[in-house]
């Protein structure tokens, strides 16, 4: 227990209102400068949004435009477009059965395959709901198990980037063609095949 | 804690500040010195982020940040009052003391005991709460509360007062 005179005199003690006052104005500026960082975040945070949003709109449109449909329209070989140009392709033997599954792409001891084509070359052709139509030769579609065999006369539709192997017939002619339409555009490839050595050109 | 920062610092202020205020009052000896530490505990009152379990929590996390803070005040003020020493007068450089008649000799006791003290007998916190608001164990705080009634009954007696 303590005097109570003791503790009146404590009780007497107190701070004075301009030490509040200064607290609550310290209180308002820490109150403003913590709202305006909130609203600069938000503002922020509302920007990434914003951006998130449009690069979305834009990828859409890309991917819409075709950009990504494997890249302009045409022909390739060995990454680069055929142009007017002569490409020089190496010819490749392949071995495939007439339901269009390649059993072999060189030389090997297999069994006797239902074709043999000594003249062959991989394309792949890059477009948006475009195809190609074979006048010479057959096509192969990549896949190894697919089995599409595109024969004469025949048109094979494609979007995007697909690889095939032109397989062209033997005995050797001079050239020997596949048209390609697609982007409202013709094509037509053009091989003539030299030793071991395919030459490809664009018309 | 609220989101209108003013706001609640004026809540606790109100119920806390004179309370505050007076420890800082029995550690500084000096009411504007007690007054600047109430601005800065109050400060780091509003920019510390923090979640108090219960009213007893922000009420002993007060007392504590009031404590330390007035502790390294002092600690502060000695460096700096050596450094003012006066070469001319060769007297130490000091600010006029104020007057805070009986509470002085309270005032006056050593700060283990002094703090104990005030918390306990004019402040009216139990020993356990004094014990969790100043980091100390409860038999601490029994031993300096027994040892600072000694030292004032000895100073209050010599003056005729009753403790």
């Amino acid at each position: 227990m303590i005097d109570k005179s003791i503790k009146k005199e404590y009780e007497k003690l107190a701070p004075s209102e301009e030490c509040f006052q200064r607290i609550l104005k310290r209180a308002q500026t820490v109150d403003n400068s913590q709202n305006f960082r909130k609203s600069v975040l938000s503002i922020s945070r509302m920007g990434y949004v914003a951006a998130a949003f449009l690069f979305v709109i834009a990828l859409a449109f890309l991917v819409s435009s075709g950009m990504f449909d494997g890249g302009k329209f045409g022909v390739y070989y060995n990454g680069d477009i055929i142009t007017e140009e002569y490409v020089i392709a190496k010819a490749e033997r392949i071995e495939y059965a007439s339901s269009g599954v390649l059993l072999a792409r060189h030389d090997n001891s297999a069994q006797a395959p239902a074709q043999t084509a000594n003249d062959a070359v991989t394309l792949e052709l890059c477009g948006k709901n475009a195809n190609v139509t074979v006048t010479d030769g057959v096509i192969l579609v990549y896949d190894e198990t697919l089995g599409i065999y595109v024969d004469v006369g025949e048109t094979l539709e494609f979007t995007g980037k697909t690889k095939v192997v032109w397989a062209l017939p033997e005995p050797a002619a001079d050239t020997y063609q596949l048209t390609v339409t697609g982007e409202d555009k013709t094509y037509s490839i053009l091989a003539s095949a030299r030793a071991d050595k395919i030459m490809l050109k664009i018309k | 804690m609220t989101d209108n920062i003013a706001a609640n610092c004026e809540e606790v202020y109100r119920t806390y500040g004179t309370m505050l205020y007076r420890i800082c009052l029995t550690y500084l000896h000096s009411s504007c010195d007690a007054e600047d530490a109430l601005q800065d505990i109050f400060c780091k009152y509003m920019l510390k982020p923090k979640s108090f379990k219960s009213e007893e929590h922000k009420k002993a996390w007060l007392i504590k940040v009031t404590a330390n803070h007035c502790k390294d005040t002092l600690r502060r003020n000695k460096r700096r009052r050596i450094l003012e020493y006066s070469d001319e007068a060769g007297e130490e450089a000091h600010e006029p003391a104020e007057d805070f008649g009986v509470l002085e000799k309270i005032f006056a006791l050593p700060e283990k005991y002094k703090e104990v003290f005030v918390l306990h007998y004019l402040e009216n916190l139990s020993v356990l709460q004094i014990s969790s608001s100043l980091g100390i164990s409860t038999s601490a705080v029994k031993m300096r509360l027994m040892r600072g009634r000694e030292l004032l009954k000895d100073v209050f007696c010599e003056e005729g007062v009753e403790v």
